[in-house]
């Protein structure tokens, strides 16, 4: 008769203590995660002050930083036509204010965006093309079978889902988080015309390939990966269009 | 709070428990070690976050063992871990048998704990691995402390079906 804290001791495994590697990954995840979580918050704030300094050209006057004239009202000073110039000369300029505030908005995310992914030292360390090279490894686990691979990469998961792909040395090993890795799935885009890129936003492309026969309601696959990979759109399709996609794929949802 | 001085007390915290939550995360994921790694990490990363607000309130042991729990819990409710999980080698269609071989007792242990739906498993594994007390695993849960027993007496009753005789409890289990 064994209890069953005992038990449960044996099969939970040695007590092995961290090596450091895991201990500066594990640290190095917090801190990413910290600089996410503190960036996101000054974005958030600089994104309130634009909608607020939007808010009076939005509603075609009214008051004015500049103590304005109402249109149309009594006791202003000069004629209808001078206040009306003043009108629009306010108006102009609270557009022109708001507008540089969003270039500077812009600007200043794309840079602390910039500084995100360079921080997290994925594949712009050097902006070299990432050579491609023949997969004769042994068949990936899941629905995405690729027939060539980014040389230094490795895969890190495969499913019905998805198929994930980093950089060796990435110490993100979850194959659930995307950012700054090589992600082929099911899509909800088509490519008509043959195999074509799709920038997703500023910090992924996709390659958006068409499948022979519809899978789970999909005309089309699609890789998403970063645009510091350095590859060529031709490089890019290559890759993607060497992937097959069993029958037994299917689209994520939600 | 300092960046170095957070690093250095989070490194020496960590130096101290990871192995604990990996055991703990092996066996809530009933012996998936990818998926016990990931937790541990989601666990940590989440601890050094919120590092000085811990070290406030119920400090980074007991804070630790919440987010992995419920991390792994979180885990669970993915739509996609439902259906497939990646494994080394393609799946099988196997029958589902009661356990009745003499397997080693820490592969029936696995199996037992598998059977377990995720809160039960998540209560076995803090009051019979860890050895906390109801209030402690209620806290974790973030649960009653009545539920935390009725969870307990159902989950043991489980094992006890599956694993037989391999299983007794002793002490004052309430």
């Amino acid at each position: 008769m064994t209890e069953l804290h005992d038990l449960l001791d044996r099969a939970a495994g040695p007590h092995v203590g961290p090596n450091t590697a895991d201990l500066d990954a594990d640290i190095a995840r917090g801190m990413r995660a910290l600089r996410r979580r503190r960036t996101g918050a000054a974005g958030g704030i600089l994104t309130v002050a634009v909608a607020a300094a939007a808010i009076p050209v939005a509603l075609g006057g009214g008051s004015t930083a500049g103590g304005g004239v109402v249109p149309g009202g009594s006791g202003g000073k000069g004629s209808p036509s001078s206040a009306q110039d003043a009108i629009t000369k306010a108006q102009k300029q609270k557009a022109e204010s708001a507008a540089s505030i969003a270039a500077q908005t812009a600007t200043k995310q794309a840079a602390q965006r910039v500084a995100l992914t360079r921080a997290q030292k994925h594949w712009l360390a050097d902006g070299a093309a990432v050579p491609i090279h023949t997969y004769d490894g042994p068949t990936v686990v899941g629905s995405y079978q690729p027939g060539m691979m980014p040389e230094g990469t490795v895969i890190q998961g495969g499913s019905a889902y998805r198929l994930t792909i980093a950089r060796a040395d990435d110490t993100d090993t979850n194959p659930d988080s995307f950012v700054g890795k090589i992600v082929v799935m099911l899509s909800g885009r088509t490519a008509p015309n043959g195999a074509q890129i799709q920038e997703a936003d500023g910090f992924s492309k996709i390659v958006v390939v068409p499948l022979d026969h519809p899978i789970d309601g999909s005309s089309a696959f699609e890789v998403q990966y970063a645009p510091g990979a350095g590859w060529t759109d031709y490089e890019a399709i290559k890759f993607a269009s060497s992937i097959t996609v069993l029958p037994t794929a299917l689209s994520g949802k939600g | 709070m300092r960046e170095p001085s957070r690093t250095a007390a989070f490194r020496e915290y960590a130096a101290a428990d990871r192995g604990r939550l990996l055991r703990a995360a092996r066996l809530l994921t009933a012996g998936d070690e990818h998926l016990a790694e990931d937790l541990v990490q989601t666990a940590l990363t989440r601890l050094y976050v919120a590092w000085p607000r811990v070290l406030r309130a119920e400090g980074p042991g007991p804070y630790a063992r919440k987010i992995l729990v419920n991390a792994f819990i979180d885990e669970t409710r993915r739509p996609w871990r439902r259906r497939e999980t990646a494994t080394a080698e393609p799946p099988e269609q196997v029958a589902v048998e009661p356990v009745t071989v003499d397997l080693p007792a820490g592969s029936a242990v696995m199996i037992g704990l598998a059977a377990l739906p995720p809160r039960q498993r998540a209560v076995i594994v803090l009051r019979f691995l860890l050895d906390l007390d109801v209030q402690a695993t209620s806290r974790a849960l973030d649960c009653s402390e009545g539920t935390v027993k009725s969870q307990t007496s159902h989950a043991l009753a489980k094992l006890r079906d599956l694993l037989g005789n391999q299983l007794t409890t002793t002490g004052g289990i309430s």
